[in-house]
């Protein structure tokens, strides 16, 4: 049973078609990676499922539930999705804390989540005087003290060094297990899809291409690679 | 060993020396009082000579002035900052410049026209109630008359700072709490929200004209009779001291904020909109209703009683005033280079944004009084009949002006065309000729003729640092004033108001402003 669907999904920003007849199933508690060149539309979608754009045409379900057609849109706030950014979007003036606060008033709520990602000593520290990896974790509990089961990732690691990125990545995974989260990861880094992902979808021109599982699809990718060179 | 000349650290020290020594100079005076003639000989003498319980009430009605205007131009500003960056509202960049317009116009001409309209003979008390005139010589309308003035300035910088806002810091907002976007934008624009607050304050303080119509007595406007009437430096020197004090302590106090603040930048991008809320029905309703009062209030009664009250006497007014009139623009050209030029090596040397606030926010934040007795103090020895006090009163006073809109294009040029240019050639005159001047062609304009219409309408500062013999427009039309001739000097204003609207229409082009 698919958790997340689009259906015939177009969006064209001025006069360019950025998606183009775009369909794509999600499994609930999957971890469903999307890989795909610069500009291919991977972030539009990602926009797409979480409302923050409309579509032209198509159709969007969360959950068993319409929340966009022609006749029904259902705002951000209401759709119950989380998105890490891809350069985080932590508010500048606010503290570890107060990105919390902002979110939810449970005291003990906000303290659960800055345990979890050891973050409780940094909960006065503003973005600016926390490493990146650090920023990382504080985008990863605003997104979880949402109490959401769906989290989407726009390409969150790519200005990590190899050690942040495989600490949150275990993290990630750690916390998906746990809570029952189904993640859509967006990115064009094979290594994060291989260490992460259970099923790729290959996008290319504002289309899915293909999907298939990450052992497959890495194996095809090496092959295109080769033939292209 | 060849040493090469470094025109940065050359540049540095002579805006160092134009803008920020002044004030240096002034400070010195408090603590070394016998270095210069103007000096006491004790601490005792200096406070017999300001304390005055006279002199104080006037200080905090001053102040108290200052900080009402500021309230009320900050709220205004901030108002239309929001309608205009944040909502869908069609042509809202045509709004936001038509609503610019009245603070480039000189503050005496809204005094003005607005005691035309509702003095005693005024048009709205004619056709209304000709038995019971309004009374408008009191703070009230003070502060209101100030507000139409000074409210645009707040409007622009506090764009500035919502047009900075990263979209995506609203887009997260839009996911985890829609209702707190409001709380959010605002604690977001803050740091320009309070620049915006005590710019408005200093502008306030620095405005003569507006209370001494209106018959009340402000500081400024004792320090001014000091210089002005009785031309007694010395005293009008020490009362400056309190300001300078103020708006020293104010400062260090700001830097501060902003030192721990450091995502807090002035620099902008061009316009883009936020787009945060859809004005619908009645909220759209209003919101035209505001825009339209608004401009109706500090353009189009001011424009309508200088048609009423001209007489048509527009040519006889500009033949008696034609050598002023030239004068102004002579001065104002040569101004507007000046700072135009300074302004575009400062952002060509200085890219660093905390250097960038200080240079626009340093000089915005001091009191033209103060800035003219400093310069007074400083050249009293050797530049006093000259034009040079003047050029560099109007250097540090419209400088950030030029920076504010000159700033979003430099933003947008990369700093490798630079860097490739110093690879190619050791000359830095060569880099300013052939890459940078070339470069901001359109940068230069726009500046040029933002600072030329300030420089034409600027009062306070050219009367107390003007050679002796040289007259510009906006002097004539006070003189005349005091001589009663209204109708001359309606016809000179609109005429100065027709010219800077001129002007002002190649800058609607501009998407910096």
């Amino acid at each position: 049973m698919s958790y997340i669907i689009l259906n015939n999904i177009w969006k064209k920003f001025d006069k360019n078609w950025v998606l183009k007849n775009l369909n794509l199933k999600i499994k609930k508690e999957e971890i469903f990676g999307i890989f795909g060149p610069s500009g291919c539309g991977k972030t539009t979608l990602l926009r797409i499922i979480t409302g923050l754009e409309k579509p032209d045409k198509g159709k969007v379900v969360l959950r068993d539930k319409i929340v966009c057609n022609r006749k029904t849109f259902v705002p951000p706030e209401d759709r119950n999705v989380s998105l890490i950014f891809q350069d985080l979007a932590l508010w500048p003036h606010l503290t570890v804390e107060e990105h919390l606060k902002f979110v939810t008033t449970n005291e003990e709520k906000i303290e659960r989540i800055l345990k979890e990602l050891g973050l409780l000593k940094l909960k006065d520290l503003r973005p600016y005087q926390l490493s990146q990896g650090q920023k990382q974790k504080v985008a990863i509990a605003r997104a979880l003290v949402k109490e959401t089961d769906i989290l989407l990732l726009d390409e969150p690691f790519s200005s990590l060094d190899l050690k942040s990125k495989a600490q949150i990545k275990n993290l990630l995974k750690g916390l998906q297990k746990k809570k029952g989260l189904t993640l859509i990861y967006v990115t064009h880094d094979i290594s994060d899809l291989m260490d992460l992902c259970e099923r790729v979808g290959w996008m290319e021109n504002g289309r899915i291409r293909k999907i298939e599982r990450t052992k497959n699809f890495v194996k095809k990718f090496k092959d295109f690679i080769r033939c292209k060179s | 060993m060849k040493t090469s000349f470094n025109f940065k650290n050359f540049f540095l020290l002579l805006i160092f020396l134009f803008i920020f020594l002044p004030y240096v100079y002034l400070f010195f005076y408090l603590f070394f009082p016998n270095f210069k003639f103007v000096g006491l000989n004790s601490l005792a003498e200096y406070i017999q000579l300001i304390f005055s319980i006279r002199l104080f009430k006037i200080l905090f009605r001053s102040l108290g002035i200052g900080i009402a205007t500021a309230f009320t131009s900050t709220l205004v500003g901030l108002t239309l900052a929001l309608i205009l960056e944040c909502t869908d509202l069609p042509a809202s960049n045509l709004w936001k410049k038509l609503l610019f317009l009245p603070f480039l116009l000189p503050s005496y001409l809204f005094v003005f026209t607005w005691l035309g309209f509702l003095g005693k003979r005024g048009t709205f008390t004619t056709l209304t109630f000709p038995n019971i005139p309004i009374n408008v010589y009191n703070p009230f309308f003070l502060i209101f008359f100030l507000t139409l003035c000074f409210f645009p300035f707040p409007m622009f910088l506090i764009s500035l700072g919502l047009r900075n806002l990263n979209q995506n810091l609203i887009d997260a907002a839009k996911i985890y709490n829609s209702k707190k976007i409001l709380r959010l934008v605002l604690s977001l624009i803050f740091p320009h929200v309070l620049v915006a607050f005590f710019i408005t304050f200093s502008f306030v303080v620095s405005e003569y004209m507006v209370p001494s119509f209106l018959r009340i007595n402000t500081y400024q406007n004792e320090i001014f009779i000091q210089l002005a009437t009785f031309y007694d430096v010395r005293k009008a020197t020490f009362y400056s001291l309190p300001l300078l004090f103020i708006f020293s302590l104010t400062f260090l106090l700001m830097y501060k904020y902003f030192n721990q603040n450091l995502y807090f930048s002035i620099s902008s991008n061009f316009r883009r909109s936020l787009k945060i809320w859809r004005l619908t029905g009645f909220k759209k309703f209003l919101t035209y209703v505001f825009l339209i009062i608004l401009l109706l209030l500090s353009i189009g009664i001011p424009a309508f009683v200088l048609i009423i009250e001209s007489e048509g006497k527009f040519l006889s007014a500009l033949t008696l005033a034609r050598w002023e009139f030239l004068n102004s623009i002579a001065l104002s050209f040569l101004s507007a280079f000046l700072v135009t030029c300074s302004a575009i090596l400062i952002l060509y040397f200085f890219s660093d944004r905390k250097i960038l606030n200080l240079f626009i926010i340093f000089p915005l934040m001091i009191p033209s009084p103060l800035l003219a007795i400093s310069l007074i103090v400083l050249t009293s020895s050797f530049f006093q009949q000259t034009f040079l006090p003047l050029l560099l009163a109007y250097l540090s006073r419209f400088l950030p002006f030029s920076l504010l809109i000159s700033l979003p294009f430099f933003i947008q040029i990369q700093k490798n065309l630079f860097e490739a240019a110093r690879l190619s050639t050791s000359s830095s005159f060569k880099i300013l000729r052939k890459i940078l001047f070339p470069l901001s062609k359109k940068s230069f304009l726009n500046s040029f003729i933002l600072v030329f219409i300030l420089c034409f309408s600027e009062i306070l500062i050219t009367q107390l640092l003007i050679p002796p013999g040289f007259q510009t427009l906006a002097l004539r039309i006070e003189t005349l004033l005091h001589y009663g001739n209204y109708s001359f000097v309606a016809s000179l204003n609109l005429i100065s108001l027709i010219f800077i609207l001129i002007l002002y229409s190649i800058l609607f082009k501009s998407e910096s402003l």
